[in-house]
């Protein structure tokens, strides 16, 4: 297995980052990510996963184009309001690299359905905009034990959460009856920071999709990480100084001298319906 | 000394369900981060603030969208 001569050219500088920079473009060659929602999220996440080269992607959306979307969702044009958002991204982002394999699937999706497209999966992404959605997926990816790469954002308020099936679950943390009233619909949205946080999770999806079961295996724990002092070289490869911080909510804050995400370990609900001990099956707590 | 959001408090309680009752807060929505770990709500009533130490907690909205 190797890249073709052209896809040595398209993602040459890519390929300048550290001895392994070949193995690792190869591995995001071979993963399949699947995301829900294309809206501002979606859209960034989807783009940059596409350029980067990943292997194929499952896009599912069910919504159609609105001109509100416009001045966040970049891979819509004016002239594609009304157009169902799935199709539209699909044909932009294969103009864009036509080496990714794209599934489109234009509707919402039953648990089924979620979880035939889920378990061929390597990740699943949730870029969704309302909460039975983000539940629904939650609990997909502790049925398949897939990794769940999360954003939220609303008004000046950006969050993630990233999650796998030894971490805690997004339904510790919510009440499923929960009536959200802050959405983009009531609350706005600001176009640059949802960008910034869609862009922040693509990041973390990339290392995840592109590190070895070793380098994941062996990364220091999130938070552990010695800082590396300015000018020293990193002693670990390229973009392994630490793990990707499965069961940790990020919170976006721009105070004092820092701006960017603070990371939290999200604690178990052992209650919990979804992933605590009362989920168990009898015979397996 | 308990410090909320960075700003010291004068409040005392004796678990954080105590705290986010006197600080009124919402009962959907709100996480409750205390000393860097993120509680369920479910675990607030079990998760006692000693006097003993510093206590810093940072309570924000949740939100959804996307």
């Amino acid at each position: 297995m190797n890249l073709s001569d052209n896809e040595f050219i398209r993602y040459s500088r890519s390929l300048m980052l550290g001895d392994d920079a070949l193995e690792r473009q190869l591995r995001l060659r071979q993963a399949r990510v699947l995301v829900l929602g294309l809206g501002g999220l979606g859209c960034p996440v989807a783009s940059t996963l596409v350029s980067a080269g990943v292997g194929a992607l499952t896009l599912i959306d069910g919504d159609v184009v609105e001109l509100s979307n416009l001045p966040r969702q970049q891979l819509y044009q004016t002239n594609d309001v009304g157009k169902p958002k799935a199709e539209v991204a699909a044909a932009r982002l294969r103009q864009h690299n036509p080496h990714p394999q794209l599934q489109v699937l234009q509707c919402r999706l039953n648990d089924e359905a979620l979880r035939e497209a889920a378990e061929v999966c390597d990740v699943l992404v949730d870029c969704s905009d309302n909460l039975p959605t983000r539940l629904q997926l939650n609990r997909l990816a502790r049925e398949t034990g897939k990794p769940l790469f999360a954003g939220a954002v609303s008004g000046a308020s950006a969050q993630l959460y990233l999650l796998n099936r030894h971490s805690a679950c997004y339904q510790c943390l919510v009440d499923p009856d929960w009536q959200v009233l802050q959405n983009c619909r009531s609350m706005g949205v600001d176009p640059a920071l949802v960008t910034l946080t869609a862009q922040q999770l693509a990041w973390l999806l990339l290392q995840y999709l592109q590190a070895s079961a070793d380098q994941i295996a062996q990364a220091v724990p999130f938070g552990q990480a010695n800082q590396i002092p300015f000018g020293q070289a990193n002693p670990v490869p390229f973009g392994h100084a630490s793990s990707i911080p499965f069961g940790h909510y990020g919170r976006f804050a721009a105070s004092g001298n820092h701006i960017g995400f603070h990371w939290y370990p999200l604690q178990q609900d052992p209650g919990c319906t979804c992933c605590g001990v009362s989920s168990a099956p009898e015979g397996e707590v | 000394m308990l410090y909320i959001n960075q700003q010291k408090s004068a409040l005392q309680a004796s678990t954080l369900a105590d705290l986010a009752e006197q600080l009124a807060l919402p009962t959907q929505g709100v996480a409750l981060v205390l000393n860097r770990q993120l509680l369920p709500r479910a675990l607030w009533a079990q998760t006692p603030l000693s006097t003993e130490q510093d206590h810093h907690i940072e309570i924000f909205q949740l939100v959804a969208g996307g």
